[in-house]
């Protein structure tokens, strides 16, 4: 079945079943491999985007359901709390082996969006759904603040 | 029969459509594949038609057992895990604590950055095993159900109670 969706500012056409999960239209469909898979049930966060610029785990969501939504991915991620947060993410060179980061750093903008100055609890409630394997979570929460102040500058 | 017969009816088929809706809600939540897991007997499938309260005439003994009958479905695992009396919802119809941990933020839409939108969308997605609603949720925290017995819950209801009053009258 054919379905036109809208990915970083592009419209694309694509032909699979009605209940293929975003993800898998993302990757497999678009090459855009910048958001990872790491769970299929919505349980790490590897997978997330945005959804009309909300966060979307685009592992729990068929590709049906999209609607007329708009999807941001890493790779179209742009504007002062994406560049803040990558500005942030060098800076402290949170990644170690990186796999779950894109779908860490679409978190933390999605919080940023929202609280300009998030404290640890704030960052802690955002951030709990995305695991990292390596254990980066100090980093990221430092990265999240040094990224705040970086948007009030 | 005047208005209020007209009224006892209404409500009476409004009740007995629910408790039909509800149980088949519950029984079909049990028999489709879902989220969850692990699986309980539910008590919503044992529900007894409200004409079977007929013989009861104390009206508030009756009003007490309908509700209590009606509580089985509100007291699923389905409702409960999202009534909880605290700010983290439960999952499952084991009722563990949801993973991740979330919240039930300002609006009971969960905390800036993970609200409940991030996972659960308009309609349940069984290949990841999410459910989905497109309001998907917190009740108030009027509204924290879990903890509590089937009567007690009523006063915290908004419309339960007045329900099972009219249902008593009829």
């Amino acid at each position: 079945m054919e379905f036109r969706i809208k990915v970083n500012g592009q419209v694309h056409s694509v032909d699979v079943l009605p209940d293929t999960p975003v993800l898998w239209v993302l990757r497999d469909n678009l090459g855009l491999t910048g958001t990872k898979f790491g769970c299929g049930i919505a349980q790490c966060g590897a997978c997330t985007v945005f959804l009309n610029g909300q966060p979307l785990r685009s592992c729990s969501l068929a590709v049906s359901g999209l609607g007329n939504g708009e999807i941001t991915t890493i790779e179209g991620l742009t504007g002062r709390e994406g560049e803040a947060v990558r500005n942030a993410w060098i800076a402290r060179d949170v990644p170690q082996c990186g796999y779950c980061q894109s779908g860490q750093i679409m978190s933390a903008v999605a919080l940023l969006k929202q609280i300009k100055k998030p404290t640890d609890r704030d960052i802690d409630l955002a951030m709990n759904g995305n695991l990292c394997r390596c254990a980066t979570y100090v980093r990221i929460r430092a990265a999240i603040h040094e990224a705040a102040k970086l948007l009030e500058g | 029969m005047g208005d209020d017969g007209c009224t006892r009816r209404a409500a009476l088929k409004g009740v007995a459509g629910m408790l039909a809706l509800a149980a088949t809600a519950a029984i079909l939540a049990l028999e489709q594949p879902s989220a969850q897991t692990q699986r309980a007997a539910s008590p919503a499938r044992e529900l007894r038609p409200v004409t079977s309260f007929a013989g009861i005439t104390n009206q508030r003994a009756r009003s007490m057992a309908l509700f209590e009958e009606m509580s089985k479905v509100l007291r699923h695992p389905r409702c409960m895990n999202c009534h909880p009396a605290g700010d983290h919802p439960t999952q499952t119809d084991a009722m563990r604590p949801h993973q991740p941990l979330v919240v039930r933020g300002t609006d009971g839409h969960g905390a800036p950055g993970l609200p409940c939108a991030t996972c659960h969308h308009a309609a349940n997605f069984d290949p990841a095993g999410i459910p989905g609603h497109a309001d998907w949720r917190l009740a108030p925290a009027s509204m924290a159900w879990q903890g509590r017995s089937g009567p007690r819950s009523a006063p915290r209801s908004r419309t339960a109670p007045a329900t099972a009053t009219a249902i008593s009258r009829s």
